[in-house]
């Protein structure tokens, strides 16, 4: 038997249309088995990235064994030269001539130094008798000096006055990681901001193609179904970008990769902006555009022109994130189609000053406005038109 | 009462111009049911889709109550549009519920009237079942539900029982009795005419945009002047079968075996002229008419547009 519900309060409330839709557009999208699978799929490729690349560049300490007498301060000249090289040397010490010549076959040691004047090794190898040589000879010499009768304080006096001083032209340790981190922020917002641009046109190309369109705007105004698509796929994308951004802090973390600094809060805090001004500024010619489609092959025409700006923005930020502190990037990071993945790029490489941030968020804010006042009233112009392609000049000055 | 007034709608474009409604009228009183009929393209569709504002007509007043509909009237109203379309993934009974939410109702309300609706049209077992998954025919059953759900004031249903077998012809209509004796006023499209005949106790007929009969179907039966008639006679009829089938206008002969004869008359004045033939040919043994079938007359003005369309 029917029963009837209480009749509602008549009126419509905006939020609470809004709201529907949102939550059908997540349910229907982020509840599907695909698309969890592909977000953790990525996180965990994220994060796998960072641990192989740790586990590829670790290296073991070097192992060199000595045997006998050796020349005072052998050791501590090792660990400053293996230093330099970014390498770390263990010392091992043997008793016996058999043992130390049985470890070097085994492997378990590389060289083997007796008396501080002969080199066991397996066979001559250059690279670790860089590194033995220098500590002996400097060990030997200060021994040599001592034994002529100078003090220790003399012959260190000597020594330090030998060495060269270091002038640096690109001091930060980090810069190859920052240019790594630039290409990564860009690559995801690309992604993210494309995955979301094409979710919101697959939902307006389900509803205008299988017609639910006529049955959703007999029961609330165009606009209504709009707000709450962009607003349900525009979470989605962010849960994407937080899974993204979070999976690469944690692989940098885990793994203390170089690219750590880079990963600043800033670099996060305005990406997640970027995001969304992009997702805004794209998505809402996406919905647009679609909308003049009554079916999804009619709308290579007019989807098209975005798509071409799309792409030659995402190229543009590659130049950006190679070269981040030129003039041409500089103006490039300002346009505001392109700002949204060039200038975090920048921000990566240290390059982007703060005012030039807040500065092309609010150009790109004032465009993505615009855009979205434009594409509201051709989607509400065009959606209901089931029936055929229009343009975009056609729906705008059609009536509402 | 839902009103329609003097409504017109004429489409302009690149390569066409066509006047689809052409000053129409009609209403719908609560508790009453409406059969909406005419050829494909008069005009019914674009009328009902005005109704909730997807079509901007040039002219005309809808009002509900006298006052002029807007989607806070219409969300009380069901709609099933003659464009079939659900969410083709969504399981049937969230998506029943999820446009009765639209319309304002509550979650809790809608989901119960969503199973309840679905159980009475007989998908009981299927309501976590997405759309897709179903037969086309309880697709249609779906989307009768979703047009059901929030209950509404005013039915607006185009072409509801295309596509549908028997038994959901049937129970369909039952649903929708039980609705209009609740007092939800009911207007549907159909080319099944004899179901209209059955069902409405209002019809409206038009053709190109324009009201040709409106009225209860006794009436628009009784308007029309034509009558189908019986006739035995006692004698062999051949030369009465002769007679009609040279003379009179508005007088045809239809069939006839040597006893009866099935004569059609163009307006109810000739009846007497035909019995009067009757009585020349002997004893008349039966002589029986009924009023045009709403078919018949459907078919009478389908075939007047044609030859309007001719001259």
């Amino acid at each position: 038997m029917t029963s009837f519900s209480t009749p509602t309060a008549p009126g419509m409330r905006p939020g609470r249309a809004i709201a529907l839709v949102t939550r059908r557009e997540l349910k229907a999208r982020v509840f599907t088995k695909g698309f969890l699978i592909s977000l953790l799929v990525t996180g965990g490729l994220i994060i796998g990235i960072f641990v192989l690349g740790s586990v590829l560049s670790s290296n073991d300490p070097l192992q060199v064994g000595v045997l006998g007498q050796q020349p005072e301060g052998v050791e501590q000249n090792l660990a400053s030269l293996a230093e330099i090289r970014d390498d770390e040397v263990e010392v091992i010490r043997f008793d016996t001539r058999a043992e130390a010549e049985a470890a070097i076959v085994s492997g378990e040691v590389s060289a083997v130094v007796v008396e501080g004047s002969e080199v066991i090794m397996d066979r001559t190898d250059n690279d670790i008798l860089g590194l033995i040589s220098p500590a002996w000879q400097q060990a030997n010499l200060v021994d040599g000096l001592v034994t002529q009768g100078l003090s220790e304080s003399q012959v260190g006096e000597a020594l330090s006055g030998g060495s060269l001083r270091v002038t640096e032209l690109d001091p930060d340790p980090e810069s190859d990681a920052r240019i790594a981190v630039a290409f990564a922020t860009v690559i995801l917002l690309f992604i993210s901001v494309q995955v979301a641009g094409s979710y919101i046109m697959m939902g307006v190309f389900e509803e205008k193609g299988s017609k639910i369109v006529e049955l959703v705007l007999a029961s609330i105004p165009a606009r209504y179904l709009l707000a709450g698509k962009v607003l349900g796929v525009g979470v989605l994308g962010l849960v994407q970008v937080a899974v993204l951004a979070g999976s690469a802090l944690i692989g940098a973390s885990l793994t203390g990769s170089s690219a750590l600094p880079a990963l600043s809060p800033a670099l996060i805090g305005t990406g997640i902006v970027w995001f969304l001004l992009g997702y805004l500024l794209y998505g809402s010619v996406f919905a647009a555009g679609a909308s003049l489609a009554p079916r999804q092959e009619d709308a290579q025409s007019t989807l098209g022109p975005i798509t071409v700006i799309l792409m030659l923005s995402y190229f543009a930020s590659i130049f950006v994130a190679t070269d981040p502190g030129s003039t041409a990037s500089r103006i490039i990071s300002w346009i505001p189609f392109a700002s949204p993945f060039t200038m975090p790029g920048r921000t990566a490489t240290g390059d982007a000053l703060w005012w030039e941030v807040v500065g092309s968020m609010l150009v790109t804010g004032i465009a993505a406005g615009t855009v979205l006042i434009i594409a509201e009233r051709v989607y509400v112009r065009s959606i209901i038109h089931t029936d055929r392609k229009l343009g975009w000049r056609e729906a705008w000055s059609l009536k509402s | 009462m839902l009103q329609v007034s003097n409504l017109s709608k004429r489409y302009v474009g690149a390569d066409v111009d066509v006047l689809a409604v052409d000053g129409l009228s009609l209403s719908v009183p609560r508790g009453r049911i409406v059969g909406f009929v005419g050829p494909n393209g008069a005009g019914k569709s674009t009328t009902m889709r005005s109704v909730f504002g997807l079509v901007d007509p040039d002219e005309g007043t809808i009002t509900w109550d006298g006052t002029p509909v807007t989607p806070a009237i219409t969300s009380r109203f069901g709609y099933m549009p003659e464009q079939r379309g659900l969410y083709p993934k969504m399981k049937i009974a969230e998506q029943v519920s999820c446009f009765a939410q639209l319309k304002m109702a509550t979650k809790s309300d809608a989901d119960r009237d969503a199973r309840e609706i679905l159980t009475s049209l007989g998908l009981e077992d299927r309501l976590n079942d997405p759309l897709e998954k179903l037969s086309h025919g309880n697709q249609q059953r779906v989307q009768l539900a979703v047009s059901l759900a929030n209950a509404p004031e005013m039915l607006i249903l185009d072409e509801p029982f295309n596509g549908l077998d028997p038994v959901a012809v049937k129970t369909l209509q039952e649903v929708l009795t039980r609705r209009v004796r609740a007092g939800t006023g009911v207007l549907f499209s159909s080319h099944q005419l004899d179901l209209v005949e059955r069902l409405c106790d209002e019809v409206v007929m038009i053709s190109k945009g324009r009201v040709r009969a409106a009225g209860t179907v006794h009436e628009v039966r009784a308007a029309s002047g034509r009558r189908v008639v019986e006739i035995a006679v006692d004698k062999p009829l051949t030369p009465l079968a002769d007679a009609l089938g040279s003379t009179t206008d508005g007088i045809t002969l239809v069939s006839h075996t040597t006893a009866t004869a099935t004569v059609e008359v163009y307006t109810k004045e000739l009846l007497p002229e035909l019995l009067q033939m009757a009585l020349a040919a002997g004893d008349v043994t039966r002589f029986s008419y009924d009023m045009p079938s709403l078919t018949n007359i459907f078919e009478d003005l389908v075939s007047s547009e044609a030859e309007e369309a001719l001259l």
